[in-house]
């Protein structure tokens, strides 16, 4: 209402001096969504991954820099989950994959789940299905040190797994 | 640009006029060529001429030319070695003075170039190729005494940003120590150009 | 370096017509002085200290203070040219501020010191509890008609920040007053873009603990995700029409550009390798779209049609190219690694020239002004990450105020006026 009059009075404003041009400030009006307060359900009802609790990883596979292969010292934790997880089919284990935080935002959260899928192609291959395994990338985002050093990225770049029921 | 082109044309005129009347004498003897002591004989003057149209450093040569010819018009019987000597100092002086102008010409506008390029502070829409023309007239003492827009980059900022280095830098010191010909032919009236690279 | 041009052609009357051509220019910033006219009131000092922050930050004026003048007139017929030429001031700009209850008005004019007069006059009128703004609208309206093109000291900025375990997505002014949080979360909030209408954005969220893409209207705060998907979808990117967003999604097995057509949601597929393919951002004809593939073995930059699908490589200095954007139908900006330092470099697409802008040394998520000439960027300092910039024209560098342990990926608003 209240710009509805100040609308009018500037157009008068405007043709009063129509020499000098004249400019009307637009303001922009927000509104603020905060997630924190209430808890959001997906909107479509897909499966949500509930990572409710999952404490500690069983175990963390760590990565070198721009890369997403498996090293050798992680074979060993690798085969000790596979002959877990064939043992007992109720298992499903979540693997986290993340990267330091080096590069490009996006870049990295495609690196990050690259590193988590290259855990789950390993698994496969060793017999354990691919419907016990879920996949998720978190790029740079939750590292475990967020300082700026060699020792600080080699503990980021990781995948980590979680067994979920 | 209309007085460039008739200027040229008068030019152009002038020169075949001379050229014609010449061929109608060396039509009679060719040894006057075989005694021209500057060995600028006939042909070379018929470049001398296609050359100032594109590159005008050598049109003193025209102006030499034509006091030649004159200099051959004269009793071709015999040629008095002694009084062409003179004509070729003469003109040799005057071929030094000219270049020794141009020099000072270049001199004077490659400082002005460098001292406006120092005050211009350039808008940031320009386009490929734009520039803007101004006629500029200097009294005696370089006082910039008339800015004349001459023609429009098309683009307003543009010119009053060039507009703005112009009337900045006032006056052309340099000019009061050349001589009133060199004032009047080149710095009385002159164009200023702006176009970014 | 400097090239003279003297043209010198002779006409009959022995007077030559002497061309002197001038090619280049100083790359310094104009001086001018910012005055309250007539009147000297709380609202007119403020607004001419908002200006003058302004233009300083541009990198390209020089605003002299006021205690360095020789005298102080209230208008323009009290300059006395001889104080403001031995000063070298180019202009001085009147500003005459008028407040009633429910409208500021401002009026401003230009008065050039070698000309005498004044060249320029604007109005701005606003609301008296948008002083800020309307300061902005003007220092708009000076730099424009110095520059020729739009300042921008009337945008937005967006970006994301993180205290303790919150996440915010914050839109701020551009010279980072006037905060206004638009998403708050205890997740990680990535890749905020604006669509070109500034009415609405995109983001990607971790709410539902993968990466999710949701569109917000700014005005309603109404949300909508644009897939659903058990994979990740990421990387928005408005098309110039506002009517497509690209992505990435590895919902086909690995990460691949998509595009979606906001109505219909109709998506065309327009990556299929192994590879990793992401960050799309589209030309501004919204004829293609430039992205990130590591399909050679490490990140660089591609340009694909998005009708022919037709690709061609773009990048090929340096083992990591990625997060590129157009600065204009000729030019691009990315980030560019060469041995161990991450900077924002931009590439020319005609002589395929990579010069480097930045001297940090940690630098991503380059982003640039509507108007072209300033690019913001993010980059970490020890543990403080803080946001950073380059002026294109004027080359000079500037930082925001860190005001947050970690304020990262800065998105720039369009023109909203």
């Amino acid at each position: 209402m209240k710009n509805i009059l100040i609308s009018i009075l500037s157009i008068f404003f405007i043709f009063a001096c129509s020499s000098t041009p004249v400019e009307k400030v637009d303001v922009q009006e927000t509104t603020t969504v905060d997630l924190t307060a209430t808890k959001q359900k997906d909107t479509d009802n897909e499966v949500v991954m509930n990572n409710v609790d999952v404490g500690e990883a069983y175990v963390t596979i760590l990565f070198d820099y721009d890369d997403d292969t498996l090293r050798e010292d992680s074979l060993e934790d690798l085969f000790a989950i596979s002959r877990l997880m064939k043992a007992d089919s109720m298992y499903t284990l979540l693997v986290e994959g993340h990267a330091d935080e080096r590069g490009t935002r996006e870049y990295n959260l495609a690196l990050s789940e690259r590193r988590a899928k290259a855990v789950e192609d390993f698994l496969t291959a060793t017999g354990v299905s691919s419907f016990n395994i879920e996949v998720v990338g978190y790029g740079e985002e939750v590292p475990v040190d967020s300082s700026s050093n060699e020792d600080a990225w080699s503990k980021n770049r990781r995948a980590e797994l979680f067994f979920i029921k | 640009m209309i007085r460039w082109l008739t200027a040229l044309f008068f030019s152009i005129a002038v020169h075949l006029g001379i050229l014609f009347g010449y061929s109608a004498f060396s039509l009679e003897s060719n040894e006057p060529l075989k005694r021209k002591i500057t060995n600028v004989n006939f042909l070379e003057s018929e470049i001398d001429e296609k050359v100032e149209i594109k590159k005008p450093k050598t049109t003193n040569p025209k102006k030499k030319t034509e006091k030649k010819d004159q200099a051959i018009k004269e009793p071709k019987e015999k040629i008095n070695e002694i009084e062409n000597l003179d004509e070729y100092l003469k003109e040799e002086e005057l071929k030094k003075e000219n270049d020794y102008k141009l020099g000072i010409v270049e001199q004077i506008s490659s400082k002005v170039i460098k001292d406006i390029e120092g005050l211009w502070v350039r808008p940031n829409n320009i386009s490929n190729g734009m520039f803007v023309d101004f006629n500029l007239k200097l009294n005696r003492i370089g006082i910039i005494e008339s800015i004349e827009l001459k023609k429009s980059s098309g683009n307003q900022t543009f010119d009053r940003a060039a507009l703005t280095a112009i009337r900045k830098y006032k006056q052309v010191k340099y000019i009061r120590n050349i001589d009133d010909e060199t004032f009047r032919t080149y710095f009385a009236d002159f164009t200023l150009r702006f176009k970014p690279e | 370096m400097k090239k003279i041009l003297a043209l010198i052609v002779f006409s009959l009357n022995f007077h030559a017509d002497l061309v002197l051509e001038i090619t280049e220019s100083a790359s310094k910033p104009i001086k001018i002085a910012i005055l309250e006219k007539n009147n000297n009131s709380l609202a007119g000092q403020e607004i001419v200290e908002i200006v003058r922050n302004d233009l300083t930050r541009t990198g390209e004026f020089e605003v002299i203070a006021n205690d360095e003048l020789l005298s102080i007139p209230t208008n323009e017929d009290e300059v006395i040219q001889r104080d403001w030429l031995l000063l070298d001031v180019d202009s001085i700009v009147f500003v005459d501020v008028q407040i009633e209850e429910n409208n500021l008005d401002i009026s401003y004019s230009i008065f050039d010191i070698s000309y005498n007069d004044t060249e320029d006059k604007r109005r701005v009128l606003g609301l008296p509890d948008s002083l800020r703004q309307s300061s902005h609208y003007v220092s708009d309206g000076i730099y424009k008609f110095f520059y020729g093109i739009e300042g921008i000291s009337s945008t937005k900025l967006m970006y994301v920040t993180k205290t303790s375990n919150t996440h915010k997505l914050i839109i701020s002014d551009a010279d980072g007053f006037n905060e206004q949080v638009l998403l708050k979360s205890n997740s990680s909030i990535i890749s905020p873009a604006w669509s070109n209408d500034a009415e609405q954005i995109a983001y990607v969220s971790f709410e539902n603990n993968r990466a999710q893409v949701f569109t917000q209207n700014l005005a309603s705060g109404q949300r909508e995700l644009i897939i659903s998907s058990k994979s990740s979808v990421s990387s928005p990117a408005w098309s110039p029409n506002n009517k497509e967003l690209a992505f990435a999604s590895t919902k086909d097995g690995n990460s691949e550009i998509y595009v979606i057509n906001l109505k219909t949601k109709k998506i065309n597929r327009l990556t299929e390798n192994l590879a990793i393919d992401t960050e799309p951002a589209w030309s501004p004809d919204g004829k293609k779209i430039i992205f990130t593939s590591d399909r050679s073995g490490s990140p660089q930059i591609y340009e694909i049609d998005v009708r022919t699908k037709l690709k061609r490589r773009l990048t090929t200095i340096g083992n990591y190219n990625a997060r590129a954007s157009y600065l204009n139908k000729s030019e691009i900006i990315l980030v560019h690694r060469n041995q161990a330092d991450f900077n924002i470099a931009s590439l020319n697409l005609k002589s395929r020239e990579l010069s480097v802008l930045t001297s940090t040394k940690n630098d991503e998520s380059p982003c640039i002004a509507p108007n072209g000439n300033v690019i913001i960027y993010s980059t970490k300092d020890g543990n403080l990450s803080y946001l950073a910039g380059v002026n294109i024209s004027s080359k000079v560098s500037f930082k925001l105020p860190a005001l947050y342990g970690e304020l990262k990926e800065p998105a720039w608003s369009p023109f909203i006026r």
